[in-house]
């Protein structure tokens, strides 16, 4: 049996289906959708029971992505049941939806979820009554805790053998409530009899898509002037049907007064009203709640702005001093032991050395860098997890909205743009957030211009060797740079690519809710999971492709005469203009493309030449064990450490300046301007390689390719105007 | 307000039986000079008894009209208009602006009639005389309400009403739709969230940027651009001085 999860967002759809699925649930593989909808299998019973947890939406018109995800799935691939999430302290709107999955004729059943919350805000459903007049079952539930989850899906196979199956059998049920009048919503004399005048025209000049979609439905979806409905006949309908339907509409515009799509929305909501009017009961009477209270103070005029920066710094903050130990902690064990046991391991089977080589530092080096993105992750989905849960991310939209209509985006658009400043991958999938197509491509491809932390060693490393007294200054001025071009760039896109209306703003602002641990626990590992699996793939078929530059032809003593030092040779002259042509740094610059901190380790192992190689005694497994494990519980204390001290709550012993051989070669290659050039170039050249996937998974290739292109332009072009206007000036 | 006794004498004399619920739906309407739809007759009822259900007072007015306790009238704006049946004769002026309704009855008009209906040797046995055009309130002042449709002032005729915009409204100010004035993706989207005809919206929020802003509606809350919000007309009280929210 196939159940479809179903119901409007907050209503605590997902959370449902966490409390029957947990763990099991996952990210369904569904081509051509980016919009996630999520399977899991359980047994009950014996029996295999298959749950769809579907987008939340509102409606189920074709406007927005969610709302077509969700109705696609629904015609084409049928469930067996639908389960209609419903948040029972808002039964009026959710109920809205409700109605329209229910003239899809699939059996279904009504979760009144929340029910603990409606129960203490006096908020009583006659659930018999409810259930009765809906011709359903109703199940009162309680997501978080599990109460009543149990009986969603015995009550699910109850319906599923009472009710009509089938297309076919539900739309000769639909003939005969048409013909005794007996249909559940009735849209009005005017509407009914066109309904009705539709729906017998399309019997007889589509049976074949009549056999497959339920006929009522699209009677009253094609007299909405539903696009929708419009494919479904596409090709099929005669011109004769496509007329009537046309004269049809405008007999309801002309008699109506209005749009049909308003008066069938008028008359479900009516309908609706009717309803709640004879089920709800309201012990007391309504009064200011919590979720008000707190809005007065975090939407307060004066306050709003200061509360919402200083909860993103503090979220950044932990997130990214809190997994620096972690990340370091990784780096560690896996480019330590992890490689030498590799090596070890592979020397025993008798492999080739190169075989050795690529397995050990292509394949585990990659492995281990994938691994590295991990901590970050996890921490940031978690306070995701949280700001998403508790409902203060609509809050967010709604204060920063009216800074980001200017360049064309919407509210919603301002945490991932934020989230850029951490890492721009988990930034890019967090454009899933947003309503529209549109709005995504345009905010994803303004990310890469946050200066992502992986940037910052680099910058750390030349002001360290150039600009010493006003390190903080420069490095301040490259984040704003990334921010004003980010602005300008936003605002050239909306006028040229993206030209037309901006996409509505209206929104819901929900109850503020704690989420509970278990669903951030599962939204944590559900996100991070996702990320190594798609993401991880591409980056370590790069870093494997990188290493075999770096290492062919076979035996090359060398870096400059690898394949890597041939390409970085050949592409040396283009950054002539900037003042700063040398192999190594555009072999730098090319490394980076895997992750921009990449370009300090290579220009490392590039310039120091003379890099320490010495290795004392090979420790022994059980040291290297103990060694891991205790560095994991040092970066657990440096972890809270370094978060606690960037609160200024305890002061921490400042890292000596490393002296390093690196600094000197550099301040021999760059003067003080081409530093600066090259800087700019590297807040601003393309993406590193993950996020490139990214921007590909979620976008399309298409839009990744120009993502690249205009990035390495806009790179280009500000590095040359740093150097040649820093030489105009007078600076050398 | 008419004697309740009176209702009663006329809902036994229409061979209904005098239930609370149909008493308090018959002075609904007889108490509303302005011939209510059946959502307005909903409205005013519930004031009475705020337990009568719309499913009751549909099933209730299909019932009066039956037995002629009431007249059924569709002055072309797409709703059912209810009115209880006069005892003497009378036609309609109907404004097509603001949808307000003028009895009125001319002994003129009845003999024509009856002279048309001898010339084509019919028997008459009842008419109806519907007048369309545009009522002196309207007529000369700046229409309120642009292509509006017909809407009755929501719950007491004597208050003071004024139509206005949701973007114009202050936190703490209220206001029932009366027309969602956006097409397409908008209007739709709009609707579907709950701003339907009829239903009391109250800005609640502005945002610290000014737009976009905070509504109650529905018993949610709904955030929405002032550009977005100006697509939705409303009918505000004016007699009141608004109360004072956040």
């Amino acid at each position: 049996m196939r159940i479809a999860f179903a119901g409007n967002p907050n209503a605590g759809k997902s959370a449902l289906v966490n409390a029957l699925a947990g763990t099991r649930l996952h990210v369904g593989n569904w081509p051509g959708v980016t919009v996630e909808k999520k399977e899991a299998v359980l047994r009950v019973n014996g029996q295999e029971v298959r749950l769809v947890d579907l987008p939340g939406t509102y409606s189920l018109s074709t406007y927005s992505i969610e709302e077509r995800v969700t109705r696609d799935f629904l015609l084409h691939d049928r469930p067996d049941v639908v389960v209609a999430v419903v948040d029972a302290t808002n039964l009026e709107r959710n109920l809205y939806l409700t109605l329209q999955l229910l003239e899809l004729g699939i059996p279904t059943v009504i979760a009144l979820n929340v029910w603990d919350e409606a129960r203490e805000k006096g908020i009583g459903v006659d659930v018999q009554r409810l259930a009765d007049l809906l011709e359903v079952e109703v199940v009162p539930t309680v997501a978080t805790t599990g109460e009543g989850v149990d009986a969603l899906i015995p009550a699910a196979r109850r319906v599923h053998e009472r009710q009509p199956r089938t297309v076919a059998e539900y739309n000769s049920a639909c003939r005969l409530a048409t013909e005794r009048g007996t249909h559940l919503v009735h849209y009005g004399p005017l509407i009914d009899p066109e309904v009705r005048l539709l729906g017998e025209a399309l019997h007889r000049e589509v049976p074949e898509v009549i056999s497959r979609v339920p006929c009522r439905w699209l009677a009253v979806k094609c007299l909405e002037g539903d696009e929708g409905a419009r494919e479904l006949l596409d090709g099929q309908a005669p011109a004769a049907l496509w007329t009537q339907i046309e004269v049809q509409r405008h007999r309801i515009r002309t008699l109506g007064g209005n749009e049909t799509a308003a008066l069938v929305t008028d008359g479900r909501y009516g309908f609706i009203k009717g309803l709640v009017q004879d089920v709800v009961t309201r012990s007391r009477p309504e009064r200011r709640d919590l979720t008000e209270r707190i809005d007065r103070l975090i939407l307060n005029r004066v306050l709003g702005i200061p509360i919402f920066l200083g909860l993103i710094w503090l979220v950044f903050h932990i997130t990214f001093d809190g997994s620096t130990p972690f990340i370091d902690w990784v780096d560690g064990v896996v480019s330590g032991p992890l490689q030498r046991w590799a090596k070890l391991g592979l020397a025993a089977l008798g492999a080739p050395v190169w075989m050795s080589a690529l397995l050990s530092e292509g394949v585990v080096g990659g492995v281990g860098f994938v691994l590295t993105f991990v901590p970050v992750l996890c921490f940031l989905y978690l306070f995701l997890g949280l700001l998403e849960g508790s409902g203060y991310m609509a809050r967010a939209a709604f204060i920063m909205d009216r800074f980001l209509h200017g360049i064309g985006l919407h509210g919603k658009s301002f945490i991932p743009m934020i989230l850029g400043f951490g890492c721009n991958v988990p930034a890019v999938y967090a454009t899933r957030a947003l309503d529209t197509y549109r709005d995504r491509v345009l905010t994803s491809l303004l990310i890469p211009l946050m200066s992502c932390s992986a940037r910052l060693p680099v910058y750390a490393l030349f002001v360290a060797a150039f600009f010493q007294k006003s390190q903080g200054t420069i490095i301040f001025g490259l984040y704003m740079l990334g921010i004003m071009l980010a602005v300008g760039a936003g605002f050239v896109f909306k006028h040229t690519l993206f030209v037309g209306e901006s996409p509505s703003f209206v929104m819901e602002l929900p109850p503020y809710r704690l989420p509970t641990v278990r669903s951030l626990l599962l939204y944590t590992w559900d996100k991070v999971r996702a990320f190594v699996k798609k993401a991880g793939t591409y980056i370590l078929a790069t870093s494997i492709l990188v290493w075999f530059l770096l290492n062919l032809p076979w035996g090359v003593e060398q870096r400059h005469d690898s394949y890597f030092g041939i390409v970085a040779s050949a592409a040396a002259p283009v950054f002539a203009p900037m003042g700063f042509d040398s192999w190594e740094a555009a072999g730098a610059l090319l490394t980076g493309i895997i992750a921009k901190e990449v370009v300090v380790s290579t220009m490392g192992e590039i310039y120091a030449a003379d890099l320490d190689a010495g290795q004392g005694q090979p420790p022994t497994v059980g040291d290297e064990l103990r060694g891991i494990g205790v560095g994991f519980v040092t970066a657990c204390k440096d972890s809270v450490v370094s978060v606690l001290s960037g609160l200024h709550l305890i002061s921490a012993t400042p890292d000596a300046a490393p002296p390093s051989a690196l600094t000197q070669r550099i301040r021999q290659a760059f003067t003080p301007l081409t530093a600066l050039a090259f800087m700019v170039f590297v807040l601003t050249y393309i993406p590193c390689v993950v996020t490139m996937a990214a921007l590909g998974q979620e976008l399309g290739w298409r839009w990744a390719g120009f993502s690249i292109v205009y990035l390495l332009t806009l790179g280009w072009l500000f590095s040359f105007m740093t150097y040649q206007g820093g030489r105009l000036l007078g600076f050398a | 307000m008419q004697a309740s006794s009176d209702i009663e004498r006329r809902l036994i004399e229409a061979d209904i039986a005098p239930t609370p619920q149909r008493r308090v739906i018959a002075q609904a309407i007889q108490d509303n000079a302005n011939h209510p739809d059946a959502e307005t007759v909903y409205h005013l009822a519930r004031q009475i008894d705020p337990h009568l259900g719309i499913a009751t007072v549909y099933r209730t007015l299909k019932l009066f009209a039956e037995r002629g306790l009431v007249d059924r009238h569709d002055f072309g704006d797409g709703r059912t208009r209810y009115e209880v049946a006069p005892d003497i004769h009378h036609d309609h002026l109907i404004c097509v602006r603001c949808g307000n309704v003028v009895e009125f009855s001319n002994t003129s008009i009845e003999s024509l009639q009856e002279q048309v209906a001898d010339r084509h040797g019919f028997e008459l046995l009842d008419h109806r005389l519907e007048l369309y055009g545009v009522c002196a309130q309207c007529h000369g002042t700046q229409p309120k309400i642009v292509s509006g449709k017909g809407v009755q002032p929501a719950s007491s005729p004597s208050q003071q009403t004024e139509a206005r915009n949701l973007s114009q409204l202050a936190p703490g100010e209220e206001g029932r739709v009366i027309r969602v004035g956006a097409a397409g993706k908008l209007g739709q989207r709009l609707m579907s969230m709950g701003l339907v005809v009829g239903e009391t919206v109250r800005v609640e929020q502005v945002a610290p940027l000014g737009d976009p802003i905070g509504v109650r509606v529905k018993n949610y809350r709904l955030a929405l651009r002032r550009q977005e919000a100006e697509a939705i007309v409303l009918e505000v009280a004016t007699a009141q001085p608004p109360e004072v929210g956040a």
